[in-house]
């Protein structure tokens, strides 16, 4: 009962008419993003952080929200259409969605992937709300110690779960938080490698950097390329899946909804992770295997749903727990703390409005994305239709009004191209972003929660191991680098043996 | 191994290196009362020690494939740079020539520099763009961009 009368007061905040226009800006500049490749749901937000200055904070985050979740319904689009994956959730899509389309069903892959993720998200909106208020319960036990813990577990899923070498990835979360410690230090007030720049007192802000190692190295890496691309000649006829369609992807689309939903909340996991292990359960569980690669609807629509499921679960840490599980996410922290709210386990009680109206709006999102993407699917092959070289040019003017209007600084802007040159020469040498821009944005708490422990506990460096609920997270985080240190000791092991 | 993991990774272990230097200047304070560089020397550390471990890991494969080009198509470095030289350009010139001239300029060049677009389409979509941009952050979000050339007391000093 307790659920349904939050979700109620939600739906009050969500339906109000202000909030509902953010709501549908969001998902449409989400949908918009997803379907233009090269600017991802980061990009985008980091893009539009900025104007959310100027409006209430829960209109803000329905905003930033609705573009995350919206770019994932938009990325599906040019996967099945072209090939190209307009985000990274939507990679998967491409292998059975685009088959689809050389034969003919673009539309039944494009409905599918719509009402996938329609009974994904609105799923998730209600595991959320049932889920949300015990986790905040829970989390209210954790001390410093805990939170700690937590966090260095996030940072090591997301290494394990990088796609580039994990000691590429392991460098990264180091710099990131390397990064992190710029500006004065709360405790003693000390400057910290600010080399005399005042404006680095508070920091190097999370905006120039996502916008520089996102934004402009995309375009970067994009220009390198031949930029011409082209559609897939595809009827989009029939949207509506057939009773057999329906028959195929009932089960993917609710298997892909609960674990899409239980990965989006895993620290470091996310849309990613969600859509290739849907994708992966599905051909394991399915009678023709072999179907999957040759335009299989299971592979479009577990995959699809589970992305949008994932979107939805990553909201628990960050709202319950106040710990951001992935880049976006930690964009989303910003933009809270941005308006003087640090979420927690205490935002539930302090701000109702903006929790439950955020869970609210969700639901009425994916009721507007499933309108603005079927019959309205026309428009955005029109738009994929747009040339990148009349693109890029408009990427890279809003990243830099984007930064410099946050503090009217030009040396945010400087700091922008600066990571902008970094993150293309990091990428092209097979180097992850997302753990830097993560352990960047979780080094101030992290630092805070490490020395409040020290603090509190004598210097006594066990009491991350000796309390249950931190060591448990430790040995989490332990297992999952030493697993991955596996496959090299057995390669050397059959290596020194075959010398011997 | 890539062409610049090697330098890459001696660049990682120097500034690793120099973070945990300037930790120490900092102060590192003890376990139960850490300082300001506490974190800055274990960061440093971590950094210094996953770059050594990537360097070895690159250096001990037994059959090192060979390094491929950086730049896979030709023409590639020079667009990147012609790319790199717009925003560039965009904030040397900012508080000079203000907001909508930098925005025009910034769209003019990078419609004709790397993949050139005719002219009157690069003029009248850097022309729209530009203006539709002073409209909607400059006067409807109320961005404080620079005025520049274009400021309105300075073009009185020059009329008056």
């Amino acid at each position: 009962m307790e659920v349904i009368g939050n979700l109620l007061q939600g739906f009050g905040v969500a339906l109000q008419p202000m909030n509902l226009l953010f709501c549908f800006v969001g998902v449409f500049v989400g949908t918009l993003i997803g379907v233009l490749p090269g600017i991802g749901p980061l990009g985008a937000i980091a893009l539009l952080l900025p104007s959310t200055f100027y409006i209430p904070p829960e209109s803000a985050l329905i905003m930033l929200a609705g573009i995350y979740y919206g770019a994932m319904y938009g990325g599906s689009t040019t996967s099945i259409l072209v090939n190209i994956p307009g985000e990274a959730a939507s990679v998967v899509t491409c292998i059975d969605g685009h088959q689809m389309a050389k034969q003919g069903r673009a539309g039944a892959a494009l409905g599918i992937a719509a009402f996938g993720s329609f009974i994904g998200g609105s799923i998730t909106v209600f595991l959320l709300a049932l889920l949300a208020p015990p986790l905040a319960r829970l989390a209210l036990t954790f001390g410093p110690p805990e939170y700690f813990s937590l966090m260095v577990l996030g940072l090591c899923i997301l290494v394990y779960l990088a796609n580039g070498p994990i000691s590429k990835a392991l460098v990264m979360a180091a710099l990131g938080i390397v990064l992190g410690i710029v500006g004065t230090d709360t405790i003693s007030g000390r400057s910290r490698f600010t080399f005399g720049f005042f404006e680095l007192d508070d920091g190097i802000g999370i905006i120039p950097v996502v916008m520089g190692l996102f934004g402009v190295s995309e375009v970067l890496l994009n220009v390198e390329k031949n930029m011409e691309r082209s559609i897939a000649a595809v009827k989009l006829k029939g949207l509506l899946p057939t009773r057999q369609d329906w028959k195929e992807s009932l089960g993917p689309i609710f298997r892909g909804t609960f674990l899409g939903f239980f990965l989006g909340i895993l620290p470091g996991g996310g849309a990613i992770l969600s859509s290739f292990a849907s994708y992966a359960m599905e051909k394991k569980l399915s009678p023709r295997p072999e179907a999957f690669g040759r335009g299989a609807i299971a592979g479009v629509a577990g995959p699809e749903t589970a992305n949008n499921a994932a979107t939805g679960g990553a909201f628990i840490p960050l709202l319950t727990i106040g710990i951001p599980t992935n880049a976006v996410m930690a964009l989303m922290l910003g933009a809270l703390v941005i308006h003087g709210l640090q979420p927690g386990p205490l935002i539930m009680k302090e701000q109702p409005a903006l929790f439950w109206g955020t869970i609210a709006s969700m639901y009425l999102g994916n009721g507007m994305l499933l309108l603005l993407n079927l019959p309205f699917i026309g428009l955005w092959v029109q738009i994929l239709k747009v040339r990148y070289t009349l693109l890029f040019p408009y990427i890279l003017l809003f990243c830099l009004i984007g930064v410099f209007g946050v503090n009217y600084s030009l040396l945010d802007t400087w700091l922008m191209l600066g990571f902008g040159v970094f993150g293309y020469l990091l990428r092209k040498l097979d180097y992850e972003m997302a753990p830097l821009v993560l352990a960047m944005i979780l080094g101030p708490l992290f630092e805070n929660a490490l020395r409040q422990s020290l603090i509190i506990f004598n210097g006594n460096p066990l009491v991350f191991f000796t309390r249950p609920i931190s060591g448990a997270f430790l040995a989490g985080a332990l297992l999952l680098l030493l697993s991955n240190l596996l496959p090299w000791m057995r390669s050397r092991k059959k290596y020194l043996a075959d010398n011997d | 191994m890539k062409r610049g993991d090697g330098w890459l990774g001696a660049f990682w272990i120097a500034l690793g290196g120099y973070v945990v230097f300037s930790g120490f200047r900092l102060g590192f304070g003890s376990f139960a009362s850490p300082g300001p560089g506490f974190i800055a020397v274990f960061a440093g550390a971590l950094l210094v020690l996953f770059a050594a471990g990537l360097l070895a890991s690159s250096m001990a494969r037994r059959r090192p494939a060979p390094p491929g080009p950086f730049w896979e198509e030709p023409g590639a470095a020079r667009r990147v740079l012609l790319t790199l030289a717009g925003p560039v350009g965009f904030t040397l010139l900012l508080n000079h020539l203000g907001f909508f001239l930098c925005t025009l300029l910034l769209l003019i060049y990078l419609f004709r520099a790397i993949h050139p677009h005719r002219w009157r389409l690069t003029l009248l979509l850097a022309v729209s763009s530009a203006l539709a941009c002073l409209v909607v952050f400059q006067y409807l979000l109320q961005v404080q961009f620079p005025g520049g050339l274009l400021e309105v007391h300075r073009l009185k000093g020059w009329l008056f």
